[in-house]
């Protein structure tokens, strides 16, 4: 991981010290990946945004746990526990999954793209982006945290056991049977796609 | 060898090598592992597909564009203040959240009053009132106990030979008395199940007072206890029906008791003295209806009085009987109308 250039850390410090605005340069400059962590996770906007406030709240009021390392890192750590948990909270209640993403939701148009477009996500149709989204969003809490952590955020091995509180080969197999089940879930519904975005060939 | 032919359709991959197909796309293979996967890559066109298309889907989600947050996450210097022991954080989310938190807090609340309606309907009931069946049956407890008065009445005056002793005669007429103050306790006792309130509240006393006669206007109160040895005879056992489950203090009031050793004729020596034959007692009591008593008019009129006092024992009896069927639709139309109410104030809620 990249060490935090002096602006970032020193943003930081002040923020440590009380400086609201300081800390809130640094949610400028994070809340687009954050949420798009959340998003990724929770799978609706409504919950996203809840669980990014939440995850800059915490960050501010557990400054003093940051050790130094990627920020970003760390604080995608805080966000992806808080959606993790938040996960576990909409299991056990199914009521309140059903209130927080109920049919109203779903007619919300989907979060655009922030302006840092790469190569290969111009040529993601938004079809397919939608696609990917509701696999990711189909699988169970513990899996979809692994395939985030790794595929959207690059996290390592290690840093994603240090996230969930697994080992490594908890890490490794319950991320290889996410993949497996986005590729199944993908090539169930390719056919919809526009034959240019289909990832697999018959 | 374990290669398969296009046409063949390719088998569903096993856990084990979707972890090595993962792991071997993030290079967390040792070396070994990664040189022994590739050589099955080499063998194996159906792991190779496999291998491609896991690749595919891990750059497809790799390839998802960073979504611009709806909104800015910015924290309110105002209201958020540095995490330190004294101060705190302010949550800001939306109004949605808290009002997951306050949803359960009126369910709670409307339960609560529900319950606090039932509680107040059921203290209710302790109320005296004479429910329509409750005043049939102290009603034939009355002339029950009018006959059973009237009867022993009868059987103190019908008698040829004067009475030699005036105590003796009282005593019998109060073993008579508590006959009749028990029949409206039992007629009581057949509609109030569990009637402790009915039952509990001292006829051995009052049998035990001299004379028997204030037992049995203290026991008119609540209903007397019969005298052992003529209670069987006097009770119809198709009208005396004790609950089954009652407990020892209504079983006792079933058995035979022995005498009180201070009262002044046990119920034992007054049947022995005058020879009162149980058996003819409803005789004598549809002969004393017939004809009334023309001896000794101030014991007819104390036993009319008795049978006043156990009329009104039957009716406070009566007045703490079980909850009848009216009460339970009210507090069923009540609960039916809160629950009405709160699907009501649930609707209406966006």
């Amino acid at each position: 991981m990249a060490q935090p250039d002096y602006d970032e850390q020193h943003l930081i410090e002040r923020a440590r010290q009380g400086d609201v605005e300081s800390f809130n340069m640094l949610v400028l400059a994070y809340q687009d990946r954050i949420y798009t962590i959340t998003y990724r996770i929770m799978g609706e906007p409504d919950g996203a945004a809840d669980m990014t406030q939440d995850a800059f709240l915490t960050a501010y009021r557990k400054l003093d746990t940051y050790r130094g390392g990627s920020f970003y890192s760390w604080l995608g750590r805080i966000a992806t526990n808080l959606c993790y948990d938040e996960l576990r909270r909409l299991k056990r209640r199914p009521a309140d999954y059903l209130e927080d993403m109920g049919p109203e939701d779903s007619d919300d148009p989907p979060p655009i793209a922030a302006d840092m477009p790469t190569p290969e996500q111009t040529a993601l149709s938004n079809e397919l982006q939608q696609a990917i989204q509701d696999c990711i969003t189909s699988l169970g809490e513990d899996q979809r945290a692994v395939i985030v952590l790794s595929d959207v955020q690059g996290f390592t091995y290690q840093e994603i056991a240090e996230t969930i509180g697994a080992n490594l080969g908890t890490v490794k197999s319950r991320l290889a049977r996410a993949r497996l089940a986005v590729r199944r879930c993908l090539q169930s519904v390719q056919e919809l796609l526009p034959a240019e975005y289909r990832l697999f060939t018959d | 060898m374990n290669d398969y032919p296009n046409m063949t359709p390719p088998p569903e991959i096993n856990d084990r090598d979707a972890e090595l197909i993962s792991a071997y796309i993030d290079g967390m293979l040792s070396a070994e592992e990664q040189t022994q996967f590739e050589a099955r890559l080499q063998r194996e066109s159906s792991l190779r597909r496999e291998l491609e298309a896991v690749q595919r889907t891990v750059n497809a989600i790799h390839a998802l564009p960073v979504l611009k947050a709806p909104r800015d996450f910015t924290l309110d210097p105002s209201v958020v203040q540095r995490p330190d022991s004294t101060k705190k954080i302010i949550d800001m989310r939306p109004q949605r959240r808290l009002a997951r938190t306050w949803y359960p807090l009126a369910m709670v609340a409307s339960l609560l009053v529900v319950f606090v309606g039932v509680f107040a309907i059921i203290s209710n009931q302790t109320n005296p009132k004479e429910p329509a069946d409750s005043v049939e049956i102290a009603a034939l407890a009355t002339n029950d106990a009018t006959t059973a008065a009237s009867s022993a009445s009868n059987l103190s005056t019908a008698d040829e030979e004067p009475t030699p002793d005036r105590n003796m005669e009282r005593s019998f007429e109060s073993e008579a008395t508590g006959i009749a103050e028990s029949l409206p306790a039992i007629a009581a006792t057949r509609t109030l199940p569990s009637g402790e309130s009915a039952l509990n509240t001292g006829p051995t006393q009052g049998n035990m007072m001299p004379g028997g006669r204030g037992g049995g206007q203290s026991g008119g109160q609540s209903g007397g206890e019969p005298p052992d040895a003529i209670m069987p005879t006097y009770i119809d056992p198709l009208m005396y029906d004790p609950p089954p489950d009652a407990d020892d203090g209504a079983g006792a009031r079933n058995m035979p008791v022995p005498p009180a050793p201070d009262a002044d004729a046990p119920a034992e020596d007054d049947v022995t003295t005058f020879g009162f034959d149980p058996e003819n007692a409803d005789d004598e009591a549809a002969r004393t209806m017939m004809q009334p008593p023309v001896n000794d008019q101030v014991e007819s009129e104390e036993m009319a009085e008795s049978a006043d006092v156990f009329a009104q024992s039957a009716e406070i009896a009566e007045a703490v009987e079980a909850p009848t069927p009216a009460p339970f639709q009210r507090l069923a139309q009540l609960i039916n109308t809160v629950v009405e109410l709160l699907l009501a104030i649930l609707s209406a809620t966006p």
